[in-house]
């Protein structure tokens, strides 16, 4: 018997409903409970009659309506009336719940146990008023939230796509006041010119020369001529201060959106979404179907892009972003060393940290002028610049590579990971202690790192924007080694091992010349990174270096997608730059006192939803659904009337 | 042909390296103890009363973490990751502990009746550890039930975040002091001529019969046969009939009740806990899970108390020997060498591992 | 691989190269001094009152400019996350009601924007630092809380002409080590009105040698620069004096067992322990002495990071000794006249709590002093403009000399330590009242003029 589609059912599934309903009351408790109304009233989104902390009660509405509207139209036919009113329902079981808690704590003073229940969250709640307005707002908010959030469901998937993407950008906009501020402020001509040579020579030359030398040589100049056009023009400014008035206005506690703006922020952004959407899936579709010949040249020229923004983007992006941005290579490089560790090689490393520390002391102790350790060989004498101490960072990486990786050659994965959590934190207690205090300036840390020379000038470590070429030029070698090793002779005899050791040793690997390689490897590039982080702070202290460093890596590598370059960046890039790691702070200030709870739930939603990473290798992404992909064949199979075999078996 | 080598020809420089260690530790560990002992030949060095008390000292906080390491233990056992949300299973447990306790207090029963005190306090702990536990596997490994070991990881490094700013926002960033302890509780005791600290006592106590209980519980009931049917091979056992998804439900809901013990334990001994009490913990107890055997719930509470006491004997005796300044900073230097050293001589732990069918090799 | 493809990414990494020493000589214009954004003035300099141009023409480390009705800026770089929250938090409403009290500047309002965060790390100083160096015209900082953010923030600040005051760092390689030399992160845009922790160090160890009649003292840090500095510092003095450290040892933030430790300090046979480190390890040590053998009659002894009621109430902590800045500023006044009474007053009508440490004071005071220097440097238009040439402001602040400031009064010396450096210890009498406790002061210590730490007499 052929399967064919479900019958469509009748009666709506209250449950699922009435679930909805539930989760938005949860969800409103749990957001006004933990204190983030209270802190998010403070900020404003527009103007004073939008805070962000009414944001938040109102998507949670807007969400219950949508998932309410979703279930009433789950397998079923459902007119825009039956959305609205199973959207509507939802919302007001959200609502009704919401109502019980806003009276609970006007009635018992929870203070004492609930410590951010405080008495301004329930003026929040109450609108001002008395406990009556409360229960009106919750129900009257759920309601009118649950009817949006089913209009929203009705929308076709690029129109709700253009509302809240439009919506999150007049939030960015919003909370990126600082850095847009400056970009607009600081903006010149220079950049303009500057990228624009190189776009057009090499739309040009790309469609009239062959690849080859020649090609090259040609980007090169263009590229060059732009950098000297960008460098000459510099002074011109575009004075865009008048825009920064009127997109933004002062308020107390900072500056926030003016009505106007967000209008318009909102329309563009709108537009944008609604119209680039035909082209930019004709694009995906054209790269998709390409043959590899003409994919590689598609990818050269992306390569080739990314080079030219990663040079003048920081032109125009100013210090905050600039700063933002060598923080995130610095994690990026460090994510590029831990995917080859454990992407590549498959050895859980969760002590990737002391690699990381070993780099940033070396550097500090050999080219700081007031470290204790000092040598004179005559030819060569402390304090070193950053290049002469180069080679012995990679000398200490290398041997402690090697001594991480000799003692656990023969251990089985978990036992691998919680072994090199210990080394990660032996490292730092003894870059701590008062015991090697003489060598590693202990608890006071290693101060004064100078800048690093280059030639006729040097990046010194407060110029975010230098500093971002040299993460920049690190984190481009990183990737070269990365790519070079994924398809090489060690390369595949990792992958081999990752698969299965014992076979892969039959096959004649060397295991244990592959996990030393592959520690020492990792090693290298986190003590790249170590160095850059010890000279762009100028100081280094040992709280630095701590385990939660590791994770973060870690988590930036499975988020972005790991065992592929691309994916890394986007996870440092996400993780860091956007939400901030763990000790530095990210795009998003505004969340700072809730980062890491976001943090945290987010880590479990995308491994719940997306396990595979937000940039997957294509590979990776299929293992991971491997379930999915197997049901779907058998599925396809039995459609197509395969079922007398199937009937057998 | 042959493939591969015959085994006398591969004592490679791994090995070499590997026995070094192996020689180096042992030379190590001794100079160091000889030092220490002439020291005290001296006069210079530690009473015995006090390596008495440090010796209790760590096996009362061992017994803590052999009693978190239990809930690691048995979650790798039967599912093959690291949990490591499970220290924040364990903070759950203390926080909420110390409302029932403050409660208690103000009517009067903390004082008045210790024993009814500290046992409503240790159930409305364990019960909450226990929802958390239930909670978490319910949401978040549940679903990943198949999924490469990497994955749940990440999910519990998530969970373990996600739980500790949860407490924050909820019961606020200060510190929670449990109430002064009973007056019967405080001071010393005198057990077969050592005297201890008489929370102590209860502490190393409570957590053997916890255990006890456990490994009773483990061995003799229907349901303990099922999670050791699951932890041995879990799709046989499903074949057989044992509903896989109660019985892991049920491991770590058990996990969860022992961290909540912990939890009040750990308050007896510290009185203060806050959002993030559970971390530290929760890191040294899987390295006493890995160091006594994982997987092995024996091992799990075996290896929580060597590792107390690597702590909290290992710096004074080996390292102070050596003339090292400031060995107590180095505590856990020594613990985690301890864990490196000893799956060095013994690479599947203490009492060795028991892992499923398809975790092993 | 061919060598066609070889080639290419060769090519690619001469691109890279290329570009990278190319892009090197454009730093000038793009780095963030904010001074010289705002310094581009209108197209005509006009005349003030005075006849002179104006603006004047600016100084080595630039000047802003701020227009008629613009506010004065100045910023906050605060610890306001994270465990030493408490001390952050205070210091920010130490600012906000100088601000109050100060008023407006020759007409304009003074705007303190955004509170950055310095998260108590290096990181965050220096993201912090350049979040506040991008925004055009400010003119001072209040920060950081802790000594290890500053370094960082200073390396920005300093390029960037932007002065600095705290009101909480202690570090003495921040700015001078009494005898002449400049500390190890000595900037010169640098200032701070709370005390060098060699004044700590060594006037706890007075107090422990000349009046406890100590010989035998152990020290416990926690492995943070400040208290690893400070109970080095003690110890040097201590030493000095002539007294003993038996063992210098420490834990780890986090640590809950305390017996190693004190079994450690134990085998040296001390008469006190001296631990200035913070809660909760403080409370753990208090509470597990009494375990430890040989330890019964040692007197404990803390520093500020555990001046707090919680700790006072705990009854372990019954007679314990605590050194720390001096609290006791009722008799003095502030720049504008305003007593302290007063200012606690109002402290807790605002902000529903008394002051949790002398931090706020302190900020008061620099604050007053940031606002005063300002006020006293700004050149005004003919059109109700100001300017401010930030070295000026620098060396105004630099020569401040007997600033009256709730905490004393203040000069600063050449190095930047502008406090009144006076340190007290304080005597936990009795647990069920923490804040006599808090306020029980039994010796008085400060800076001489020669760097020695003299007793003050209360």
């Amino acid at each position: 018997m052929a399967i064919t589609e479900a019958p469509p059912t009748t009666s709506v599934d209250l449950r699922k409903v009435l679930r909805a309903g539930l989760l938005g009351a949860l969800g409103f408790v749990f957001v006004a409970t933990i204190g983030m109304v209270e802190t998010f009233s403070t900020k404003n989104v527009i103007d004073p009659i939008l805070s962000l902390g009414y944001t938040v009660l109102m998507a949670i509405a807007v969400w219950t309506g949508y998932r309410g509207a979703k279930a009433a139209a789950a397998d079923r036919e459902a007119g825009a009336g039956e959305r609205i009113l199973y959207g509507s329902a939802a919302g007001l079981i959200g609502g009704l719940g919401a109502a019980l808690y806003v009276i609970w704590i006007n009635t018992f003073v929870v203070r004492e146990v609930l410590s951010n229940v405080s008495p301004r969250l329930i003026e929040l709640l109450n609108l001002g008023g008395g406990m009556g307005s409360g229960i009106t707002l919750a129900i009257v908010g759920g309601v009118v939230g649950g009817a949006v959030g089913a209009l929203l469901s009705l929308a076709s998937p690029l129109m709700r796509r253009a509302l809240i993407g439009s919506f999150l950008w007049v939030l960015i906009v919003g909370f990126l006041e600082v850095v847009i501020s400056q970009i607009l402020r600081e903006l010149h001509l220079g950049f303009i010119v500057g990228l624009a040579i190189p776009t057009v020579a090499a739309l040009v030359l790309t469609r009239v020369l062959r690849q080859g030398p020649a090609l090259i040589l040609g980007l090169l100049a263009s590229v060059a001529v732009g950098v000297v056009a960008a460098i000459n023009l510099e002074s011109v400014g575009l004075s865009m201060t008048f825009l920064i008035d009127f997109v933004y206005e002062s308020r107390v506690g900072g500056r926030a959106l003016t009505t106007p703006a967000a209008v318009a922020v909102f329309v563009l952004a709108f537009v944008l979404v609604v119209v680039t959407e035909g082209p930019r899936t004709r694009a995906r579709a054209r790269v998709a179907a390409m043959d590899p010949e003409e994919r590689q040249r598609w990818l050269f020229g992306a390569v080739a892009v990314f080079l030219g923004l990663g040079v003048f983007l920081p032109m125009l992006l100013g210090s905050v972003v600039n700063e933002l941005l060598a923080t995130t290579g610095i994690f990026l490089l460090m994510g590029l060393g831990l995917n080859i560790v454990i992407g590549y090689a498959g050895l859980l490393d969760l002590g990737y940290v002391a690699f990381f520390a070993v780099g940033a002391y070396a550097t500090a102790i050999l080219t700081s002028p007031l470290s204790k350790v000092s040598f004179d060989w005559g030819f060569i004498a402390t304090p070193l610049n950053f290049w002469e101490a180069m080679p012995f960072v990679i000398v200490a990486a290398a041997i402690a590579g090697i001594l991480v990786g000799t003692p656990v050659i023969r251990m089985r994965g978990d036992y691998l990971a919680i072994v090199t959590l210990g080394f990660g934190e032996i490292a730092r207690i003894l870059f701590l202690s008062d015991w090697l205090t003489g060598t590693t300036g202990g608890a006071q840390g290693v101060s004064r790192i100078p800048s690093i020379p280059l030639g006729f000038t040097e990046i010194k470590g407060t110029d975010q924007q230098m500093i971002f070429y040299a993460v920049f030029f690190f984190v481009l070698i990183a990737a070269y080694i990365s790519w070079r090793l994924q398809d090489s002779r060690t390369g595949r005899s990792w992958m081999a091992m990752r698969e299965d050791e014992q076979v892969a040793e039959t096959m004649g690997v060397n295991i244990v010349r592959a996990k030393l390689q592959a520690f020492v490897i990792g090693a290298i590039i986190a003590s790249f990174s170590g160095a850059l982080f010890a000279v762009k702070f100028g100081t280094i202290f040992p709280a630095s270096f701590s385990l939660i460093v590791s994770i973060t890596v870690l988590v930036v590598i499975i988020v972005g997608g790991m065992g592929n370059i691309p994916g890394v960046a986007v996870g440092a890039l996400v993780m860091i730059g956007v939400l901030g790691g763990r000790n530095s702070p990210g795009l998003l200030r505004e969340f700072e006192g809730f980062k890491l709870l976001i943090y945290g739930g987010l880590l479990i939603l995308m491994m719940l939803k997306r396990p595979e990473g937000l940039l997957p290798s294509r590979r990776r992404a299929r293992e991971l659904h491997q379930d999915e992909a197997l049901q779907d064949a058998w599925l396809r199979a039995e459609a197509s009337g395969e079922d007398d075999a199937r009937s057998e078996s | 042909m042959q493939l591969l080598k015959p085994r006398s020809f591969r004592f490679s420089w791994v090995d070499t390296f590997l026995w070094a260690i192996r020689i180096g530790a042992l030379v190590f560990i001794l100079v160091g103890v000889l030092g220490t002992l002439s020291k005290a030949v001296d006069g210079e060095g530690l009473t015995a009363q006090a390596w008495r008390e440090l010796i209790v000292t760590g096996l009362a906080q061992g017994s803590m973490y052999g009693l978190i390491a239990l809930g690691y233990s048995m979650v790798y056992g039967v599912l093959g990751f690291i949990n490591f949300a499970h220290g924040e299973v364990f903070m759950a447990g203390a926080v909420t502990g110390f409302f029932a306790a403050n409660a208690l207090a103000d009517a009067g029963v903390w004082e008045s009746q210790p024993i009814v005190g500290l046992g409503l306090t240790i159930l409305v702990s364990m019960a909450t550890s226990t929802l958390v536990a239930v909670l978490i596997e319910r949401l978040a490994y549940r679903p990943l039930r198949g999924a490469p070991r990497l994955i749940p990881l990440i999910t519990s490094i998530g969970m373990s975040f996600f739980l500790q700013y949860t407490f924050r926002g909820l019961f606020g960033e200060s510190f929670k002091s449990y109430p002064v302890l009973p007056t019967v509780m405080q001071g010393r005791i005198s057990i077969f001529g050592l005297e201890i600290l008489k929370t102590q006592m209860v502490v190393i106590a409570t957590a053997a019969v916890a255990m006890a209980g456990l490994y009773t519980y483990v061995t003799r009931t229907r349901m303990g046969r099922a999670m050791r049917a699951i932890a041995e091979d879990r799709e046989i056992a499903a074949l057989m009939g044992v509903n896989v998804n109660r019985v892991i439900a049920l491991t770590f809901a058990v996990g969860g009740a022992m961290a909540g013990v912990a939890g009040v334990l750990w308050a007896l001994l510290f009185r203060q806990v806050y959002f993030l009490t559970g971390f530290l913990p929760g890191i040294k107890a899987f390295t006493a899970a890995v160091l006594g055997g994982i997987g092995n719930m024996a091992g799990a509470y075996v290896g929580g108390l060597a590792l107390g006491l690597f702590e909290s004997v290992g710096p004074l005796l080996v390292l102070d020997g050596w003339g090292i300044p400031s060995v107590s900073q180095l505590k856990d230097v020594v613990a985690f060498s301890a864990l490196v050293l000893i799956l060095i001589f013994r690479p599947t732990g203490l009492l060795g591992e028991r892992l499923a069918v398809e975790e092993r090799g | 691989m061919n060598r066609l493809t070889k080639l290419r990414h060769l090519g690619v990494l001469l691109v890279v190269f290329a570009l990278f020493a190319a892009a090197c000589g454009d730093d000038d214009a793009t780095t963030t001094t904010a001074g010289t954004a705002a310094t581009t003035t209108t197209a005509a300099a006009t005349t003030t009152t005075a006849g002179e141009e104006f603006p004047p023409a600016a100084g080595p480390a630039g000047g802003v400019l701020i227009e008629a009705g613009a506010p004065v800026e100045i910023r906050a770089l605060q610890a306001i996350s994270g465990e030493v929250a408490f001390l952050g938090v205070d210091q920010v409403r130490g600012i906000e009601l100088a601000m109050e009290d100060f008023g407006d500047i020759h007409g304009h309002t003074v705007n303190l924007g955004t509170v950055e965060d310095d998260l108590c790390l290096g990181e965050g100083g220096g993201a912090g630092a350049t979040v506040i160096a991008a925004q055009p015209g400010v003119l001072g900082v209040i920060g950081t809380t802790c000594s290890g953010a500053a370094v960082p923030a200073m390396a920005i600040f300093n390029e960037a002409g932007i002065v600095m005051i705290s009101g909480s760092n202690t570090g003495p390689s921040l700015t001078s080590d009494f005898q002449g030399n400049a500390g190890e992160n000595y900037f010169p845009f640098y200032l701070r009105t709370a005390h060098n922790d060699l004044i700590q160090g060594g006037a706890a160890a007075l107090f422990a040698y000349d009046v406890l009649g100590l010989t035998a003292v152990c020290t416990i840090h926690d492995g943070d620069p400040y208290t690893s500095g400070l109970a080095g510092a003690f110890g040097n003095a201590f030493e000095v004096l002539g007294g003993d450290i038996v063992v210098a040892t420490s834990i780890n933030k986090g640590d809950t067992d305390m017996v190693p430790v004190l079994t450690e300090c134990a085998a040296g046979a001390p008469e006190a322990i001296y631990f200035p480190i913070f809660q909760p390890e403080g409370d753990f040590i208090l509470q597990q002495r009494g375990g430890v053998a040989g330890l019964e009659d040692v007197i404990m002894y803390g520093a500020d990071g555990l001046i707090t009621p919680e700790l006072f109430s705990l009854p372990e902590a019954e007679g314990a000794y605590f050194s720390g800045p001096d609290l006791g500023f009722e008799g003095n006044a502030g720049f504008t006249g305003e007593t302290y009474t007063n200012l606690v007053a109002r402290y807790e009508a605002a902000y529903g709590e008394a002051p949790v440490a002398a931090f706020h004071a302190h900020t008061y005071d620099a604050t007053m002093m940031l606002l005063n220097a300002i006020e006293s440097v700004a050149v005004q238009g003919p059109d109700g403009e100001l300017w401010v040439d930030r070295q000026a402001l620098r060396d105004f602040l630099y020569a401040t000399a007997g600033f009256p400031g709730v905490t004393g009064s203040l000069s600063c010396d050449e190095f930047g330590d502008c406090g009144a450096n006076t340190v007290s210890v304080s005597f936990n009498e009795d647990p069920s009242d923490p804040q006599a406790g808090i306020a029980n002061v039994v010796f008085r210590a400060g800076k001489g003029a020669g760097g020695e730490i003299v007793v003050i007499d209360s």
